[in-house]
């Protein structure tokens, strides 16, 4: 009993196990960049949805309404890909003479010296941005809506105090804002999370990719563990993992909630 | 102009298969859906903890870990089941696999969506029936269910509108079978081709918004038939909330 306990304690510590734990580094980075970003994003397109000018209006529902009006996965596999493409494009553009060209035999980049490579680091990064860019259009609308919920009496208010329209804007509806854009965007950050499972389609080695390597199939002693297909196994370990996150997440913002509503009318929430 | 054409004539096949998810998904996962709300309203302890605790989990986790999970585990019971029963080039097939996680998936949201309206029934209603002596039956077809329906509607709409966007995940996830490939591997693959990720990629956006605009065209015109009988029907608006 007590050597199956060390044996099954030994494995799940093994060399793999344990860049398996330390993957999870990549999907938290990535919704915590992303969902900062994405309230960085949102703020931004509702700023441009309020404005007087009309091009920037424009800009600001076109935003919010095609990205939320394609698929998330869409979006968040076009913009890393599009981007590596453009700094090659640009890259390209400076560096690359005519017999380079010519030398080229792929379909991209123009030439050998304009490729760009990206490694993990890099891809997180731009997945993050991708990611915040995405749920960007959706916080958009939270914190739209939750602008126009802010009562009309609290900004005529500022006015008569003599406060200009930008202060108006960043000192009085942006900070009371929030207790109306929480829930949505509570609601926003459940679906990051949930879009963290995407980060192995940009080749990123995350939880995804290392339960996908851990539970195939071993039939060699000498790679380790002889065992069947345990894929499953671990799926199910990341199912349960994600659902502990949501728990604990809705957990968390019930809290922020509550502290945010101190002093609002219960109605008001 | 003219590539833009070609473009658009490569990817007509493929959105066939994110229809077909869709199809095959929606009306499956709708009664399943029914059967979730009136089990989360349920007084018995059983029934209501397993159909809150179903909700919970699939609307807690990724579609992607769920595509991933599911695969797996009917992998794993290829040898001892499907394969002595003969029905493993069926049961493992994406067509089949792609349909159930799905139906799962969109179930639960659906349920969660039903379960709310259900609340919101007017109390008032249902005990004007209870006083006409209607049966628990009669009560649900004939006052609950027709206004759970009406309150539910707008927000089902987005919810299918989702529904076909999570169709772009089935075969990121489960294995393609020859020829047959949904937008986002068709994209993917041109892709890989040409390295033009500009024009494939929004290629298949342009479907995946023509479909989404035509599924809420279709059910705006069912909720303006359910709402026939109000002086004024409410409009719905393009407007994919952030339920799910």
């Amino acid at each position: 009993m007590s050597d199956d306990l060390a044996f099954w304690l030994s494995y799940i510590t093994n060399g793999k196990h344990l860049t398996w734990y330390a993957s999870f580094q990549f999907t938290i980075f990535a919704a915590v960049v992303g969902g900062a970003l994405a309230t960085i994003f949102g703020l931004l397109g509702a700023t441009l949805k309020n404005s007087r000018f009309w091009p920037l209006r424009l800009l600001g529902s076109g935003y919010s309404n095609i990205v939320r009006g394609v698929p998330d996965v869409l979006f968040f596999l076009f913009v890393p890909l599009a981007f590596e493409q453009g700094v090659e494009w640009l890259l390209a553009s400076q560096v690359c003479t005519a017999d380079m060209i010519a030398a080229q035999s792929a379909a991209w980049p123009p030439c050998k010296e304009a490729n760009w490579i990206l490694g993990t680091p890099e891809y997180l990064v731009l997945a993050s941005v991708s990611l915040g860019l995405v749920y960007g259009a959706f916080a958009t609308n939270v914190i739209h809506g939750a602008l126009r919920s802010v009562p009309g009496g609290q900004l005529e208010a500022a006015r008569a105090y003599g406060l200009t329209a930008a202060q108006v804007l960043w000192r009085v509806q942006i900070r009371q804002m929030w207790v109306y854009a929480l829930p949505g965007l509570s609601n926003v950050w459940m679906l990051i999370i949930k879009s963290t499972s995407l980060l192995s389609l940009l080749q990123i080695a995350d939880i995804v990719l290392w339960a996908d390597r851990l539970g195939a199939p071993n039939f060699l002693p000498a790679v380790g563990l002889v065992h069947e297909d345990w894929r499953w196994r671990y799926y199910l370990v990341l199912f349960v993992f994600y659902i502990l996150v949501t728990f604990l997440s809705e957990k968390g913002f019930e809290a922020i909630m509550r502290r945010a509503g101190r002093g609002i009318l219960s109605e008001a929430r | 102009m003219d590539r833009f054409l070609n473009e658009l004539s490569l990817f007509a096949p493929a959105v066939v298969f994110n229809i077909y998810f869709a199809l095959a998904s929606i009306p499956l996962g709708f009664i399943f859906a029914v059967f979730l709300a009136l089990g989360k309203a349920s007084d018995n302890v059983l029934v209501n903890r397993l159909s809150r605790g179903f909700i919970y989990a699939f609307r807690g986790s990724p579609l992607f870990i769920q595509f991933f999970m599911i695969y797996s585990m009917m992998l794993a019971l290829n040898i001892g089941f499907w394969k002595p029963w003969g029905i493993s080039w069926f049961v493992l097939h994406p067509l089949f696999i792609g349909p159930l996680v799905l139906v799962l998936n969109t179930a639960a949201y659906t349920a969660e969506i039903f379960y709310g309206a259900l609340r919101a029934v007017p109390r008032g209603e249902v005990e004007a029936a209870r006083a006409y002596g209607m049966s628990k039956s009669q009560q649900f077809r004939r006052v609950v269910w027709p206004n759970l329906i009406r309150l539910a509607w707008p927000a089902y709409t987005n919810e299918v509108v989702f529904l076909f966007h999570a169709t772009a995940l089935v075969y990121l996830a489960l294995p393609v079978v020859g020829q047959q490939m949904d937008l986002m591997i068709t994209a993917k693959q041109l892709f890989e081709r040409d390295y033009n990720a500009v024009l494939h990629y929004s290629a298949a956006a342009l479907y995946f918004l023509a479909v989404s605009l035509t599924i809420f065209f279709i059910f705006g015109l069912i909720y303006a038939r359910l709402m026939r009988h109000m002086p004024a029907p409410p409009r719905m608006r393009f407007k994919p909330k952030w339920i799910r």
